[in-house]
């Protein structure tokens, strides 16, 4: 069953399929916001929050996008919400797995105060661009997708794809 | 110095490491590049950046993680599918009484003393009715004359049915015009 027999079948009455939709989509939603806010808990109670409003908007749903486009859209909107109403501030344990254990420790230091840099720099970046970063980088959107999520055209996306590179270039280049 | 070229060199360094070039676009690049030591120093850092991001993952969560999940998921769900129609209903209701009163904070607000329709309200007003009722009773066909209640004064024009006791009277406030 695709996605708009799903919706069929929700729409008259058959909520159980609400579950296919989740199993479907909850694992790369959940990564995606555990990308961008560090911390699994976080990613969780965004995501689940995510699905609960997908669950009451689904029958109001007009399908001008595919299902999955409008469940990433309502999952970043919720995860805007959730960082403006706190900065996030990465935990130092995540910077663990991206050291390697027999490296020197200068070097694993080295490596662990880059990444926080580049961390850093990324959320002192406007919303769009950093988001267009992350889904870009992370999540391999193709700039018509990124569009669609964060509203705007493909070339606006890929403009902010570069401002965002600029800017951290010369962010972390005078630091 | 930055010349025209480098600013198109860098659009083109981004645009290389993030969606590739063009035959075309990657030679004129390499020209560049292969002169201008600046713009070849953007790129390895635009690369080691964009490096550095792409290898900044957190680590997947474990297979407990999705049993809780979708567990408390479904807890929330079934919560949320148990109050709707409370929740509809309150909702709704809270609207109705909001514009209600919404409209009767307008309505006051904007009555001046002496209003004829503070008169006509004040007339149709249960008391009066009661009153009207108690002198002349329900199903008079006299036109009874005037009187005084409160400091209105009342004159009842017409006498109709029960039902319809608004159209029995005129009333008359100190200013002197009737209403109806």
């Amino acid at each position: 069953m695709n996605d708009a027999d799903l919706l069929r079948e929700f729409r008259k009455g058959n909520k159980e399929v609400f579950s296919e939709l989740v199993s479907r989509y909850s694992k790369p939603i959940t990564m995606m916001i555990l990308k961008m806010v560090r911390d699994p808990e976080e990613a969780k109670d965004i995501s689940q929050i995510a699905f609960l409003r997908a669950y009451e908007g689904l029958n109001k749903f007009m399908m001008v996008s595919s299902i999955k486009t409008w469940l990433y859209t309502i999952a970043l909107n919720v995860m805007r919400d959730h960082l403006r109403k706190r900065r996030v501030t990465f935990a130092p344990d995540s910077l663990d797995q991206l050291v390697d254990p027999t490296e020197p420790a200068e070097q694993i230091l080295e490596k662990a105060q880059s990444v926080e840099r580049i961390r850093q720099a990324l959320e002192t970046l406007p919303e769009k661009q950093r988001l267009t970063v992350q889904l870009r980088i992370y999540e391999e959107m193709d700039y018509k997708e990124i569009a669609k999520l964060l509203g705007g055209t493909e070339g606006g996306a890929r403009g902010n794809f570069f401002q965002a590179v600029k800017s951290l270039r010369a962010k972390l280049g005078s630091q | 110095m930055k010349t025209r070229h480098c600013s198109e060199a860098e659009k083109l360094i981004v645009a290389e490491l993030d969606e590739g070039l063009n035959p075309s676009q990657q030679e004129r690049l390499e020209n560049h590049l292969r002169e201008c030591a600046p713009c070849s120093r953007v790129r390895e850092e635009t690369f080691a950046l964009l490096s550095s991001i792409a290898s900044d993952l957190p680590e997947e969560p474990g297979e407990e993680f999705w049993r809780l999940y979708n567990q408390s998921l479904n807890a929330k769900l079934k919560e949320q599918e148990s109050k709707p129609v409370w929740s509809f209903w309150w909702k709704a209701a809270g609207v109705f009484v909001s514009a209600i009163l919404a409209l009767v904070v307008i309505r006051v607000a904007t009555l001046q003393p002496g209003d004829p329709q503070i008169a006509a309200r004040y007339a149709m007003s249960p008391d009066v009715i009661l009153e009207l009722e108690q002198v002349y009773g329900p199903t008079s066909e006299e036109l009874p004359p005037t009187s005084v209640y409160g400091d209105q004064l009342f004159s009842v024009v017409d006498a109709r049915s029960d039902d319809n006791y608004e159209q029995w009277f005129e009333v008359e406030d100190e200013s002197g015009p009737l209403y109806l």
